[in-house]
């Protein structure tokens, strides 16, 4: 194609826009919520996903012996445990530790801890915990610590990584199905403006075939139409969504204090590596669908 | 540079709208298709226009077989021709120079080529002076000049003309036909279906008399029978 002919090919698409203007806006609105939904469950999805890959890194597996074990006995294991490839490390805390660590996170300072001074409620309560390289590993670990000696019970971390694995999945569904919904009436909506232009162009568009216009020259205006209401479409949540994520962070961090340090949310940028591609493609795919099947569909040439 | 043999395009179960026509058009001819309302003629252009397909026989037209033509090849070959309507055709909402640049730009025409040729094109039909004029600021006669200079601007081997002066009164109608003489004059072939009877009498060109589907009779320097 010429440059002159692309440059003829751009103004015909925008004056197609401007043309039936409330259907372009409608058209725009629609995709835009689409691929601001888009947006929102996949930041939440990723996050949550991030957030259980961490709960099971960094959670330990703490593993607490028979009552007797002496010190030895405990090593013993501890170093069997440290042997194992899959292990990245260990720490051992004594019951004296572990009582001290229980005050200072649940009595925090106060009297009543005093009360068991000279009897630690936490005896037999010397464990090892177990920080793992190889996450997928774990139930394999943990049967293995189960047959080793004087082991009475393990804490595995499994559980909180699950929940949130099953949280995941339901968002998921839920998005997916909203997602779908959303495009099937973008895709109907950009075919509807598109559908207006070629009515309100027929005059021209017979002149066109008349004087030997090809196929790819009638249709290009409506298809560029449909891409250009596509970007438009994905370029607003896209830009609505970058800054508002950072303050949604700060918003979630500030209402529920307890998870500052322990949660960690992706940063904005990582995100959008993938959800930038992802919603500008889903912006272009779905005017290119709805304005290419249009002109099939009515540009009978 | 046309040729019909043996063509017929019927539209449903009624009589065929064009009945097993013949017709030989030399390179450089200028033909009337001249009868009433209903005798064929409006057909005939549109299977030369490759609007309407054959419902048997065989077209050539510059040298291309038009039944089993290729979809795509369409365009390509509607390029050869240059087509003008009783109605014009014109797009209103542009100007006549934009009228007339359109054709180009649609086949692909660069813009330096589209600026030397749309002038000359108005200047060839008395146009130059009107460029910046609307269809609507215009006489019929010089909407059909427009018309005609949008069907020119890409050097057509034939012109196909379908009533190019059914809208104009006598005195514009024969300054029209004096264009499409000056045109055909130039080497371009002219088709012209008319039921003008005044001009077709007065410029003693060949004539093509079609009735009922039926090309009844084809006379060098002819006049215009009722049937």
């Amino acid at each position: 194609m010429r440059p002159s002919t692309i440059w003829f090919t751009l103004k015909q698409g925008i004056k197609n826009i401007k043309r039936n203007l409330m259907f372009s806006i409608a058209s725009i609105i629609t995709m835009a919520a689409c691929i601001f939904l888009v947006g929102i469950f996949y930041s939440i999805v990723n996050n949550v996903n991030n957030i259980a890959r961490k709960v099971e890194q960094e959670v330990p597996i703490t593993v607490f012996f028979d009552e007797g074990t002496t010190q030895e006995e405990m090593e013993a294991v501890g170093a069997l445990i440290a042997a194992r490839p899959e292990v990245a490390k260990i720490e051992f805390e004594s019951a004296e530790e572990a009582w001290e660590n229980f005050k200072e996170q649940y009595f925090q300072g106060s009297e009543a801890a005093e009360g068991f001074k000279d009897d630690n409620p936490l005896v037999n309560s010397a464990n090892y915990h177990v920080y793992m390289n190889q996450i997928e590993k774990q139930n394999e670990l943990v049967a293995y610590i189960q047959g080793l000696d004087h082991v009475r019970e393990i804490n595995q971390s499994e559980q909180a990584a699950k929940t949130l694995g099953s949280f995941n999945k339901l968002v998921s569904y839920a998005s997916i199905a909203i997602i779908a919904v959303l495009l099937l009436i973008s895709i109907f909506l950009i075919s509807n403006t598109v559908s207006v232009g070629i009515s309100v162009r027929k005059e021209e568009i017979g002149i066109m075939k008349l004087i030997g216009a090809t196929d790819g020259f009638v249709r290009s205006p409506f298809v560029l139409e449909g891409i250009v209401l596509g970007v438009l479409g994905a370029s607003i949540p896209l830009v609505a969504l970058y800054f508002m994520y950072n303050s949604a962070v700060q918003y979630i961090l500030s209402k529920f204090n307890v998870l500052t340090g322990v949660v960690e949310f992706i940063p904005v940028g990582q995100i959008y590596q993938t959800l930038l591609p992802i919603g500008v493609g889903l912006g272009i795919g779905i005017g290119l669908i709805g304005s290419f099947w249009t002109t099939k569909k009515h540009l009978k040439v | 540079m046309i040729d019909l043999v043996d063509v017929s395009k019927s539209y449903g179960k009624g009589l065929p709208a064009v009945n097993h026509a013949n017709l030989h058009v030399d390179k450089g001819e200028f033909v009337f298709v001249v009868g009433s309302s209903g005798s064929g003629k409006s057909t005939l252009i549109k299977l030369l226009m490759k609007e309407l397909d054959s419902t048997s026989g065989k077209i050539m037209v510059s040298g291309e077989r038009l039944e089993g033509m290729k979809h795509r090849r369409i365009a390509k070959y509607r390029r050869k021709l240059g087509v003008v309507f009783q109605d014009f055709r014109l797009l209103k909402d542009r100007n006549v120079y934009e009228n007339v640049a359109f054709a180009q730009r649609v086949i692909g025409r660069p813009t330096r080529v589209i600026k030397k040729r749309v002038p000359e094109i108005l200047q060839e039909v008395g146009l130059a002076d009107k460029y910046k004029s609307y269809p609507d600021e215009l006489s019929g006669g010089e909407q059909q000049r427009v018309a005609l200079a949008r069907a020119l601007v890409n050097r057509p081997d034939i012109l196909l003309a379908d009533e190019p002066t059914g809208n104009l009164d006598p005195r514009t109608s024969e300054e029209i036909m004096k264009l499409l003489e000056e045109i055909n004059e130039r080497g371009t072939t002219v088709l012209v279906v008319t039921h003008n009877k005044e001009i077709v009498n007065s410029m003693k060109k060949r004539v093509v008399t079609m009735h009922e589907g039926v090309i009844i009779s084809d006379e060098k320097e002819g006049g215009y029978h009722e049937a």
